[in-house]
C-alpha cells in the first residue's frame, strides 16, 4: 500500500502545477525508496524502459522534414484549398476542419494545431463568414468558435491518432499488450481503433453543427432569409 | 556496434530502425551543440546538455548497458525538471517567405507531407515483417530530396536549422510520454497496478467480465483525469484491473487494452492537468473562459466512452 505514496506525489504534483518533468522525477523515487527499489535497479529500469521506448521519439526525424516544409509554404497551400468551399456556414467550416484534423492526423500530416493554423487563417475566415453577412459577430458566437475550434482539434487527435501505426499510442498499446504475455501487430490494433475514429469524426462534427447552429439561430435570425 | 551490421542475425528492417535511431540521435546532440555554441538564453548550458544526452541515448541505447542508459536519461532529467531546458531563438520563416515558396512550389507540397503516412501503408502492404516505423525515414530522405529539387535554396543547413526550431518548440514536454512510459514500469515494479487492484478488488465484483469492463474503462478515465496523461495509466490500470478483472476472464486482450487506451483519452478531454491540450491552446486564441474548450469536450468525451464500453462488451468473446 505504501507504494501508493507514487501516485499520491503525482496528483499532489499536478494540483499544485509544478513542473511535470519534476513531478515524474520525484513520484519515480518515492515510488522506488517505499517499494524497495534500490538505486542501481531503478536505473536499470528506466534504462531499458526508455530504450525499449524511444519509438515514440520516431517524429524527431520528420522534424527535419517538417521544419521545412512549413518554411516552403505548406501552410499557405492548405489555407488555399479551403478558401477554394465556397458558401459554407460557419459551423461547416469548423466542422469540415474538425474532419480535415483527423485525417491530417491519421495520416501524420503536420498541418494542424492552434497556433500555427486556426488562428492565423481560420479564425479570421470564419469570423469573416458572419461579417461578409452583414453582421457583428456576438461576442458569445465567438468565444463558442473558439472552443469549438480548441475541441475539434483535441477530439480529432485523440481518436484519429491510433490509426497511424507509428503512433506512439499504438506502440504503448504494442508494448503494454507484450508485456502481459500478448504479441500482437501494430496492423491488429489499428483495425480495433477504425470504428473508434469514425464515431469520433461523427459525434465532432455533428455537435459543432449543433451548437454553431444554436448560435447563429440565436444572434442573426435573419441570416438564412437574407441568404435567400 | 559494427558486428550488429555485420551480424546476419539482425533482419534488414531491425537494422534500419536502428540506423534511423542514429540519425535522430545524432540530430539531438546536433541541437544540443548548437545550444551550447548559439548561447540564445541564459539556460543555454542546460538546455544543450538536455538534448545532447536525449541524443546519446535516442542513438546508441541499443548497445549501451541499461544502467548506463537509466544514467544518462536521469541526467536528461535534471534540466528538464528545473524547468531549464529552454526554446532558442530561432524565428518561423517570414509569411513573404512563405508566400513566395509556396508561388514557387504550389499544391505539390502535399506529396512529401503526406509522405510518412503513406510510406507506412505501403511497408506494411508490400514488406510484411519490416517496421512501420520506417515509413518516417523513408519519408524524411524522399521528401528531403523533393525539397531540394524544387526549391534550390533548400540548403542542409535549412534543414537542421528547420528541423531544430521545431524540436526547439517541443523542449523537454518532447519526452514527458516517454518518461511517463518508465514511471509506469517503476509502478508496476513497486507494485502499484497490485495496491491498486487489492483497493478495486474491494469494490468491484470479480468474476463478472462487463462489470470488469466498465471498471477498467472508467478507471482509464479516472486516473487519466488525475495524471493528464492516458500513457501512464495504461500500464498501471492494465496490470491492477484490466488482467484480473477483464482479460483473466477470457476476454480478448487485443480489443480491451487497445480500447482502454482510448477510454483513457476521454479522461484527457476532461482534465487541465492535460494543459498541452486543454489549456495551452486556448491561450493562443485568447478565450475569456479557460475552461471553455473542457466543456464544450464533455459531450464528445461522455459519447466516446459509452460507444467504447459497448464495442469492449460486443468484443469480449471474439477469439484472439
Amino acid at each position: 500500500m505504501l507504494s501508493l505514496l507514487g501516485v499520491v506525489v503525482v496528483i499532489i504534483g499536478f494540483a499544485l502545477k509544478l513542473e511535470p518533468i519534476a513531478i515524474i522525477v520525484v513520484s519515480a523515487i518515492v515510488t522506488a525508496v517505499c517499494g524497495g527499489i534500490n538505486v542501481v535497479d531503478l536505473l536499470t529500469s528506466v534504462g531499458t524502459t526508455f530504450v525499449a521506448n524511444r519509438n515514440q521519439l520516431i517524429t524527431i526525424i520528420l522534424m527535419i522534414l517538417t521544419g521545412t516544409l512549413e518554411k516552403n509554404g505548406l501552410k499557405e497551400a492548405g489555407a488555399a484549398l479551403i478558401r477554394k468551399a465556397k458558401g459554407l456556414t460557419t459551423g461547416m467550416l469548423i466542422a469540415i476542419w474538425g474532419v480535415l484534423d483527423e485525417i491530417f492526423i491519421i495520416f501524420k500530416i503536420p498541418i494542424g494545431g492552434i497556433p500555427s493554423y486556426v488562428r492565423p487563417i481560420l479564425m479570421p475566415m470564419t469570423l469573416g463568414i458572419i461579417e461578409s453577412k452583414g453582421y457583428e459577430v456576438a461576442p458569445e458566437h465567438e468565444e463558442t468558435i473558439k472552443a469549438l475550434y480548441g475541441k475539434d482539434y483535441n477530439v480529432s487527435n485523440f481518436f484519429g491518432q491510433c490509426l497511424f501505426a507509428a503512433n506512439s499510442s499504438v506502440l504503448l498499446i504494442q508494448s503494454t499488450l507484450a508485456s502481459i504475455g500478448y504479441e500482437v501487430d501494430v496492423m491488429q490494433i489499428v483495425a480495433v481503433q477504425i470504428p473508434v475514429a469514425l464515431f469520433a469524426m461523427l459525434v465532432n462534427a455533428t455537435q459543432t453543427l449543433i451548437v454553431d447552429g444554436r448560435m447563429v439561430k440565436k444572434y442573426y435570425p435573419d441570416m438564412k432569409k437574407k441568404a435567400a | 556496434m559494427l558486428t550488429y551490421f555485420l551480424s546476419p542475425e539482425y533482419t534488414i528492417s531491425d537494422k534500419l530502425v536502428q540506423i534511423m535511431y542514429l540519425l535522430s540521435g545524432f540530430f539531438c546532440m546536433y541541437c544540443g551543440v548548437r545550444a551550447w555554441i548559439v548561447k540564445a538564453n541564459k539556460h543555454f548550458l542546460p538546455t544543450g546538455l538536455f538534448w545532447f544526452t536525449l541524443g546519446i541515448v535516442v542513438a546508441f541505447g541499443q548497445w549501451l548497458p541499461p544502467l548506463a542508459s537509466g544514467i544518462l536519461v536521469a541526467i536528461t532529467c535534471i534540466p528538464a525538471a528545473l524547468g531549464m531546458v529552454k526554446r532558442g531563438n530561432l524565428q518561423s520563416p517570414t509569411k513573404e517567405e512563405q508566400q513566395k515558396n509556396y508561388n514557387k512550389i504550389g499544391m505539390k507540397i502535399f506529396i512529401p507531407a503526406f509522405g510518412a503516412g503513406v510510406f507506412s501503408i505501403l511497408i506494411s502492404l508490400f514488406l510484411p515483417g519490416w517496421s512501420s516505423l520506417l515509413g518516417s525515414l523513408f519519408a524524411t530522405i524522399v521528401g528531403v530530396i523533393l525539397l531540394v529539387i524544387w526549391n534550390r535554396e533548400n540548403k542542409a543547413m535549412t534543414f537542421l536549422e528547420e528541423g531544430r526550431r521545431f524540436l526547439d518548440m517541443t523542449s523537454a514536454v518532447y519526452i514527458m510520454p516517454l518518461l511517463l512510459s518508465c514511471l509506469g514500469t517503476i509502478f508496476t515494479n513497486a507494485g502499484v497496478g497490485d495496491a491498486f487492484a487489492t483497493i478495486f478488488g474491494k469494490i468491484i465484483p470479480q468474476g463478472n467480465v462487463y462489470i470488469g469492463i466498465v471498471a477498467y474503462a472508467v478507471g482509464m478515465v479516472l486516473f487519466t483525469m488525475i495524471m493528464g496523461n492516458a500513457f501512464a495509466a495504461i500500464t498501471v490500470m492494465t496490470v491492477g484491473i484490466g488482467v484480473p478483472f477483464v482479460i483473466s476472464l477470457g476476454a480478448n486482450p487485443l480489443y480491451m487494452v487497445t480500447l482502454a487506451m482510448t477510454c483513457g483519452y476521454c479522461g484527457t478531454l476532461l482534465t487541465p492537468m492535460a494543459a498541452n491540450f486543454n489549456i495551452v491552446p486556448g491561450v493562443y486564441l485568447e478565450v475569456k473562459d479557460k475552461y471553455s474548450i473542457i466543456k464544450m469536450q464533455l459531450i464528445p468525451s461522455i459519447l466516446m466512452l459509452v460507444f467504447q464500453i459497448i464495442y469492449m462488451c460486443l468484443m469480449v468473446n471474439k477469439p484472439f
